[in-house]
């Protein structure tokens, strides 16, 4: 599959300055693009829109060549930085993490998510092991595509590694695409095959 | 204090599946959950006891005897009697049962306007949402008792007049919260990443938005309560509510105003403590309910 950004320009309504303008991106199944940036170049934007958390001002967003659904499993799907503020905080963490699907027990553990923690609220976790859960409940089948924004940049350099390891696996297994949103190149380096720097193909 | 860092304590040192069950009780001493639902229950069933009391009660109990005026507090009449010979007990019972039966019609009257207008306003946003606004303003500029005044007074007095006025015009603050917490929840980015695993609106509402916004809500009308009821008991007082037949807490402290110079104290004393007791134990249900239904102090 693949996952494209064609002639994308986004700004927030009305007259404000572009964010984004004519920037074109194409992620193939089984990339991995590392997004990389000086902080409010559009890095965030560009995965939100990616994602289909933003529709573009102009341009399009393209899934095998069509929209990506709004109704149905969106199967390019964001994991965003602060993990406290992706869960509901009246869920207990079971609930939040079977959403979409049923992680099996192997997952779990080797997200280092403990049985017991499932069943506490979202307050009574860290947001390292928040962001675990996160990252976990959108690894369903149905995704085929990652969009990942500075998802490991709360964590210590363990869990990091950690996180990033499965992360790794799992795309490979199953060929996801990952864009890697990020300020850390050695990261970038390590994880992608292929960095892009937003401001080269943002013509704003 | 102690309380909350026993039962920090006590969560910290239960383990795996031990969680879920029964936190263990040291001794004696209830957790603070169990101790909250046990003050909600108690205050809730007092209430609800004078309520229904006042609701089937015989009207001799509280009838005139001129033999007996102004008799002192005693078994008989334990809050004394007044210049009719009514007992103030059963009179205040009855009084109480009024106000109470004011204020749930109050309470969900407006608080359905206010959940009406909360969510509209937030889902709707643009014009609605300030239209709305400038209505909620609108009423919260005015001062309360002038409003009562005159929507009683334009409704001929009376019990209707006064459930009316009562029932129309505690719906602002409420909105303004459902208003907060319906905007809140529907910006968050859970209630996005739901939409964008495929959830239906229907599941989103029900799942995530109905559970953020109840709380707010049911807490809100539980404390309309009180106000509505010292409303009702200050219209009352001031000669636009019940007529001075019916027994009601405001009526019977006005009354009492002509007696106390001369030193019948036992006729506003106890009337005026049964309407602060439950006024003070609804704003306490409210208040617990509140800790009760918040996820962070739910599991202490």
């Amino acid at each position: 599959m693949r996952l494209e950004a064609k002639q994308v320009g986004f700004r927030y309504q009305g007259v404000t300055p572009w964010i984004l303008k004519d920037v074109d991106f194409v992620l193939e199944s089984g990339q991995r693009i590392a997004l990389v940036g000086p902080s409010g170049c559009g890095k965030s934007t560009l995965a939100k829109l990616l994602a289909g958390y933003l529709e573009p001002a102009e341009g399009q967003i393209l899934l095998d060549g069509k929209p990506l659904p709004k109704k149905e499993y969106c199967p390019a799907q964001m994991i965003g930085q602060h993990p406290e503020q992706a869960v509901n905080p009246r869920w207990k963490l079971k609930k939040t993490l079977t959403e979409c699907w049923s992680p099996d027990e192997d997952l779990l553990a080797a997200m280092g998510i403990e049985d017991e923690w499932l069943k506490r609220w979202p307050s009574e976790l860290s947001g390292g092991e928040l962001q675990r859960f996160c990252i976990a409940r959108v690894l369903g089948p149905a995704t085929k595509f990652l969009v990942c924004d500075e998802i490991s940049t709360m964590l210590d350099v363990i869990t990091q590694a950690q996180i990033w390891k499965l992360v790794l696996r799992i795309a490979k297994e199953r060929q996801l695409g990952l864009v890697v949103v990020t300020h850390n190149m050695a990261l970038a380096e390590k994880v992608c095959d292929q960095i892009v720097a937003l401001p080269d193909i943002n013509k704003r | 204090m102690r309380e909350q860092a026993s039962a920090v304590k006590e969560r910290g040192a239960a383990t795996g599946s031990d969680l879920m069950k029964e936190p263990r009780t040291l001794g004696p001493r209830m957790n603070t959950k169990k101790k909250l639902i046990l003050y909600v229950s108690l205050a809730g069933g007092y209430l609800l006891a004078v309520m229904i009391a006042g609701l089937f009660m015989e009207p001799e109990l509280y009838g005139v005897n001129y033999e007996n005026k102004f008799l002192l507090p005693s078994l008989a009449h334990p809050f004394g009697t007044d210049f009719m010979g009514r007992d103030m007990f059963w009179r205040s019972v009855k009084g109480l049962s009024n106000s109470i039966l004011i204020g749930l019609a109050a309470s969900a009257v407006s608080s359905i306007i206010a959940l009406i207008f909360g969510i509209l306003s937030a889902a709707a946003g643009g014009k609605t949402d300030r239209v709305i606004n400038w209505c909620v303003d609108c009423c919260m500029g005015l001062p309360h008792i002038v409003l009562l005044l005159l929507i009683s007074y334009m409704m001929g007095g009376g019990g209707l007049g006064v459930s009316v006025a009562v029932a129309v015009t505690h719906w602002p603050e409420l909105t303004r919260l459902v208003r907060a917490e319906a905007l809140q929840v529907k910006n968050a980015q859970y209630v996005k990443a739901a939409y964008k695993m495929g959830r239906s609106p229907f599941q989103v509402a029900k799942e995530h938005i109905v559970p953020h916004v109840l709380p707010v809500y049911l807490v809100g009308l539980v404390l309309l309560f009180p106000h509505a009821i010292m409303h009702e008991a200050a219209l009352t007082f001031l000669g636009f509510g019940f007529p001075a037949g019916v027994p009601a807490i405001g009526g019977i402290l006005s009354e009492a105003m002509e007696h106390i110079v001369t030193g019948k104290w036992w006729l506003c004393l106890f009337p005026g403590l049964m309407l602060l007791i439950a006024v003070m134990l609804f704003d306490l249900i409210g208040d617990k309910l509140k800790m009760l239904l918040n996820p962070g102090s739910g599991n202490e």
